[in-house]
């Protein structure tokens, strides 16, 4: 997805669900045609001015004309329209780019009224009108350029973001309205809407150029946005805005342009009056000095001082009245109050031009704020045609022109005096309203042209004249321009409400419908599970009426609301009928097994059901219809409502009569199984004989639960029963009674038939008679079983009571069982005693002859202890003696004879070596064997390195594996490898290299250390003679040896619990191995 | 016959045999002159202890004395000199046919001062009692005067 598309999606989800047409062409095509206007316009003008056709410059003499620089930016800025239209972004900023420089800086230069030379930089102003800068671009049309060249530069057909559309759209309007305003002022002759405060004016052409591109660019700004209302909406909220702003404006405009009008009429007509005033009084006092002169012709000279005295007098702004000598000379001078001088000036402008001085009116010296303190008036004296000099009337300037202004009576205006060089004579106490409204006059007095009457409003008057109501319609017109995109801001905003409401309205009803299909459904799945359920609980009766088990239900008060078939059977009820709606405890449940009533507080099962969980009871009856009883086992179940309230029971049975009947005789065996099995534990544990009679007699008597029981010995004359165990005896009976073993007794009875005896009665007993100690003690029933010895019977085991009491198959068992323990013990033990006798007897033979090795040994000892001493000394001497023979008296033998002396000693050192490895066999076959860890690979690198080391550099090829640790005597070990390894050096000898491998792995819980020579080898059908003592393979000359190394070996390995083994073949080297056991790695 | 003047070496060896083979050792290397010849382990002890030598003759340097000996053996006559302190310090050497381990821990138990065995070889055995002879009579230095 390109980034414009998401865009586009983001604007269409702002104007709500609106589908409106991405791109509008009638906004394409009006964005081109006012593009191509403003372009035409601005290219054409341009030419004129090249051209110089001023007609279409400037269409009426009276219009402004359009200048070079604002048709250069049309054209450019139409160019511009056109290109973004086509999306030639980078071309249209081109061409922008200039029109911005130009507008802006227009309005700098306007702003900071300087002038920076870009007014005429390409074309001369050559058209003649009242323009305030030649060649400048108006300055409403210059904002207008700035406006458009912010709105196209912002104008990106990709980045249709709201702001940028609006800021388009309300620019596009401005500019349009600028336009619109000044074309208005043209139709309606108020320059003040296309010439701004006295500045160029904004062409027709211009102000037509300037609507074209508003409409261009509010085109080109909305061709990007989604058409529906409420885009149309706001766009049209912001023109009404613009447009209804621009409307006040110009009415605004024409209405204080209508009432500038009027004010500055007035103003001239009271400035005229103001004028005319002061030219009447300055008139009157001009002609009273002219009344003096008759006097001065007459020479008459008191009179004219007097009447001069008079004038100052009269007129109190008068200062003074002099007579001025044609030598400029002051003759006299007349003042009201004593003291005056006329100004030097004064003199000397009358004497510069004695005949005609400009002016009546001579401005006086200035004050210090640069105001005309007085004026002179002035008459020149003439007799005949010759002058004689002059009259000169001073007067206060303040003084005269306030009385005049009184005169006047415009209070309502501020009145100012001026004189020919501009010097303000005198002004009104009233001040100025404003600096830029005044009307002047001159004052109309002959010779007097400089002298103005200016007049400017006051406050007062503009309060009275200036009328609040183009001010009141600008504002109204400003805030209904507001209120009115207020309005439709608000009614885009309810709309685009609406359209969400009417949306999420749409979703709800979706949702509703949604919900009621559900609704539907579900009630639909209850329909059929209702249906499925009575189904299922039709098969539940079939269901219940099929079980063996007896089921029925309760109403919460405990009254039959079901039973099933099994239930009805076992009661023993023909139909359901019987039982419905009554209470089961009272019909089946009513009393207990006793007999005792069974009140329905106490009833497990229903209480069990009102109150908890429900109830398990196995141990009571049940009644049946009949008025029988059975054992039952039942189950209640409560039924309870969310509330936890009882609303129904279930109550399940069994008759359980004949299984407890069936438990309970398994119970019965079973505890006679454990007293068997406990009082043989205790015959096996040693129990002593008499303690083991006592015992099976105590344990016989609880378990059959009897009063009496009896062990009875057979005495060794086979003829008497002596009682030697029992329980229930009189005192002093135990141990003491005897009573005949004949046939004729209980118990001599049981012997004879050898087999376990039942009485049920023995008063109805015919089978033996003579039985005085059971009736003695009151016996009426009994059980005996024969106990057998080693060599048959031993005695009777016999139980009985004084009550009728039947044994059944099992009490027969146990008793017989116990007899059997208690035969099986005394025999046990009767064995046990022979066996020891036997053991004893053994012991001690194994003691003598342990007592006879041990002596053998010792002679052993002391044998070879003589052999190590008394063996070598006699050799010692045959061997010293020899040597003597042969240092001392070798001379005296021949060469025969010392050879046999050599063969002597010979004899008698190999005779030694005998001994000595003999007296190392015995020491070493004798000595303890001391196990410890031993690490076999360094032992036999050790004792290999060492053999090596005598070989005086016989070239050896040893190599020794890493072999295992074993347990072992480091001593014996050593002997051992120094024997095998010995034997690989010694028959090498002569092997080219000699090679010897030793190797060692652990198998089968043997460590297995093997040998391997490529030396001569043996024969195997010698190898059983190889272990021997003094047993050789090789001819000593051959292998020198006395052959008791591998014994030796042998004796060593056999002493570790191992086996030691060889292979070979002749010439072809020997393998010798031998195997430890691996030992306890704990050790 | 015998002249107790300055007798160094006690030799106590039943076999006659071994003792002339010694004595001829001994003699050879110089060794022999104040060497003292007993034949059983009695007269030994009566020899170094009891009457058997004057009061004016010094204890001997060395004993060699022969473990399996007639009357009293070598041990006990170790023993008894051990007991003595006349004799606690006068180096004894066991000169004998045995070589098992609990004669020669017995020995040097009783406080002998060497062991050795006499090797059935001739040259070996007059080898071995001339480096006995020579330690202990020229090499081995004792106190100059025993405590009593």
């Amino acid at each position: 997805m390109s980034p414009p598309a998401d865009v586009s999606t983001g604007v269409a989800a702002e104007a709500g669900h609106g589908a409106g047409v991405p791109v509008s062409a009638w906004a394409h095509a009006v964005a081109g045609a006012c593009g191509m206007a403003a372009l035409l316009l601005g290219v054409v003008t341009a030419m004129a001015w090249l051209s110089r056709i001023d007609s279409v410059v400037q269409p009426l003499p009276g219009f402004a004309p359009m200048q070079f620089n604002s048709a250069l930016c049309f054209a450019l800025s139409g160019a511009a329209l056109l290109l973004l239209g086509r999306e030639r972004q980078w071309a249209a900023w081109t061409a922008l780019v200039p029109v911005g420089v130009i507008a802006a800086v227009t309005c700098i230069q306007y702003l900071l009224d300087v002038t920076t030379g870009i007014d005429q930089l390409l074309v001369e102003h050559h058209i003649t009108t009242d323009t305030s800068h030649p060649g400048r671009m108006a300055p409403n049309t210059a904002l207008g350029f700035l406006l458009a060249v912010i709105a196209l530069g912002l104008h990106d057909r990709h980045v249709t973001e709201t702001w940028r559309a609006t800021l388009g759209v309300t620019l596009a309007n401005v500019v349009l309205a600028l336009g619109a305003v000044a074309l208005i002022g043209y139709a309606g002759n108020l320059e003040a809407a296309y010439g701004w405060a006295s500045q160029t004016r904004m062409s027709i052409t211009a102000a037509v150029g300037m609507v074209v591109l508003g409409i261009g660019i509010f085109a080109l700004a909305t061709q990007g946005q989604a058409h529906d209302e409420s885009v149309t909406l706001r766009w049209l909220s912001v023109t009404a805005v613009v447009v209804v702003s621009a409307l006040s404006l110009v009415l605004w405009l024409t209405l204080s342009a209508q009432q500038r009008a009027d004010l500055d009429d007035w103003l001239r007509l009271a400035a005229a009056i103001a004028a005319d005033r002061a030219a009447q009084d300055l008139g009157e006092r001009h002609a009273e000095l002219a009344r003096l002169l008759p006097y001065l012709i007459d020479d008459d000279a008191g009179a004219v001082r007097e009447q001069a005295q008079r004038l100052a007098e009269e007129l109190p702004e008068l200062i003074a009245v002099a007579r001025v000598a044609p030598d400029l000379g002051v003759v006299w001078i007349v003042s009201a109050n004593g003291s005056a001088e006329p100004d030097p000036a004064w003199l000397a402008q009358l004497g510069s031009d004695p005949e005609h001085v400009g002016s009546m009116l001579l401005p006086g010296p200035t004050r210090t704020d640069g105001t005309v303190a007085s004026f002179a008036l002035w008459q020149p004296v003439k007799r005949g045609e010759a002058s004689d000099g002059w009259l000169l009337a001073w007067h206060d300037a303040s003084a005269f022109f306030g009385w005049m202004f009184d005169r006047v009576n415009l209070p309502e205006l501020h009145l100012r005096v001026a004189d020919d060089q501009g010097r303000l004579v005198h002004a009104s106490a009233a001040p100025p309203a404003t600096a830029w409204m005044e009307a002047a006059a001159s004052i109309g007095i002959a010779g007097t042209p400089g002298w103005r009457v200016s007049v400017m409003p006051t406050s007062r008057l503009l309060a009275e004249r200036v009328d609040v109501l183009p001010t009141a319609v600008l504002v109204t017109g400003l805030m209904l321009a507001v209120l009115l995109g207020c309005s439709l801001h608000l009614l885009r905003l309810v709309q685009l409400r609406g359209r969400m409401l009417t949306a999420a309205n749409q979703e709800l009803e979706s949702r509703v419908a949604a919900r009621m299909r559900d609704l539907e459904d579900a009630r639909r799945q209850v329909q059929q599970a209702l249906e499925t359920e009575q189904e299922g609980r039709r098969q539940l009766r079939v269901l219940f009426d099929s079980l063996a088990e007896a089921i029925y239900t309760l109403d919460a008060d405990g009254r039959c609301t079901y039973c099933n078939a099994s239930c009805l059977r076992m009661l023993g009820y023909d139909s359901l009928q019987a039982l419905l709606g009554r209470n089961m405890h009272e019909v089946i449940h009513h009393t207990r097994a006793d007999g005792t009533p069974y009140p329905v507080e106490e009833c497990q099962v229903y209480q069990g059901m009102l109150h908890g969980d429900g109830a398990h009871v196995d141990d009571e009856v049940l009644w049946r219809a009949d008025g029988s009883s059975f054992e039952a086992e039942y189950w209640s179940i409560p039924v309870r409502d969310a509330g936890g309230r009882l609303i129904a029971g279930v109550v399940s049975f069994l008759d359980v009569t004949e299984r407890n009947q069936v438990r309970a005789a398994l119970m019965r065996r079973n505890l006679q199984q454990e007293a068997v099995a406990e009082l043989g534990l205790a015959a096996l544990q040693g129990l002593g004989r008499e303690a083991l009679m006592n015992r099976a007699a105590t344990t016989s008597a609880e378990v059959l639960d009897v009063e009496l029981c009896k062990v009875m010995e057979l005495l060794p004359d086979g003829k008497h029963l002596r009682l030697v165990a029992g329980v229930g005896w009189r005192d002093g009976l135990v141990g003491v009674a005897i009573i005949d073993a004949g046939p004729r007794s209980h118990a001599g009875y049981t012997l004879s038939v050898a087999e376990p005896v039942v009485m049920e009665d023995l008063a109805q007993e015919h089978r033996f008679r003579s039985a005085p100690l059971l009736v003695e003690h009151g016996v009426v029933s009994g059980l005996s079983a024969v106990i057998h010895g080693r060599s048959g019977p031993w005695g009777v085991l016999g139980l009985h009571t004084r009550s009728p009491r039947h044994f059944d198959d099992s009490d027969v068992a146990f008793v017989q069982g116990v007899a059997n323990l208690v035969g099986y013990t005394l025999q046990r033990d009767e064995i046990t005693e022979e066996l020891r006798a036997l053991n004893d007897e053994l012991e001690d033979r194994v003691a003598q002859r342990t007592a006879a090795l041990e002596a053998a040994n010792r002679e052993l000892e002391g044998f070879s202890y003589s052999v190590s001493h008394d063996l070598r000394a006699p050799l010692r001497a045959i061997d010293g003696f020899a040597a003597v023979l042969e240092e001392d008296h070798a001379e005296a033998l021949d060469a025969e004879g010392r050879r046999v002396l050599a063969v002597i000693r010979g004899n008698a050192a190999k005779m030694g070596r005998l001994i000595d490895e003999l007296l190392q066999f015995s020491r070493l076959v004798r000595r303890e064997v001391d196990t410890a860890p031993v690490d076999m690979t360094a032992l036999a690198r050790e004792v290999m390195e060492e053999l090596v080391a005598n070989e005086h550099g016989r070239p050896l090829d040893v190599r020794v594996d890493p072999l295992p640790t074993v347990h072992g005597d480091l001593v014996l070990l050593r002997q051992v490898w120094t024997n095998l390894l010995g034997n690989a050096v010694k028959y090498t000898n002569g092997r080219r290299p000699a090679t010897i491998r030793v190797s060692g792995r652990r198998h089968g819980g043997e460590v297995v250390y093997t040998v391997t020579d490529n030396g001569v080898g043996f024969d195997m059908a010698y190898v059983d003679k190889l272990f021997g003592v003094f047993q050789r393979l090789h001819r000593e000359s051959e292998f020198p040896g006395t052959g008791v190394g591998l014994a030796l070996v042998q004796r060593i390995i056999a002493r570790h619990g191992g086996r030691v083994w060889a292979e070979a073949e002749v010439g072809q080297g020997a393998r010798f191995s031998f195997a430890l056991p691996e030992g306890d790695e704990d050790d | 016959m015998i002249d107790y003047v300055d007798v160094q070496v006690l030799l106590v060896e039943d076999t006659v045999e071994d003792a002339e083979l010694m004595l001829r050792t001994l003699r050879k290397s110089g060794l022999a002159n104040d060497l003292h010849h007993v034949q059983d382990g009695a007269e030994a002890l009566e020899f170094l202890l009891g009457s058997g030598r004057p009061k004016s003759v010094p204890m001997p340097k060395l004993v060699l004395l022969d473990l399996k000996l007639p009357k009293v053996n070598g041990l006990e006559v170790l023993r008894q000199l051990r007991a003595q302190e006349a004799t606690l310090r006068v180096p004894v050497v066991m000169i004998t046919s045995s070589r098992e381990d609990s004669d020669i821990e017995e020995a040097y138990r009783l406080g002998a001062n060497g062991y050795v065995v006499k090797p059935v070889d001739f040259v070996q055995f007059a080898e071995a009692m001339r480096e006995v002879g020579m330690y202990w009579l020229l090499i081995n230095e004792v106190p100059t005067r025993p405590s009593s």
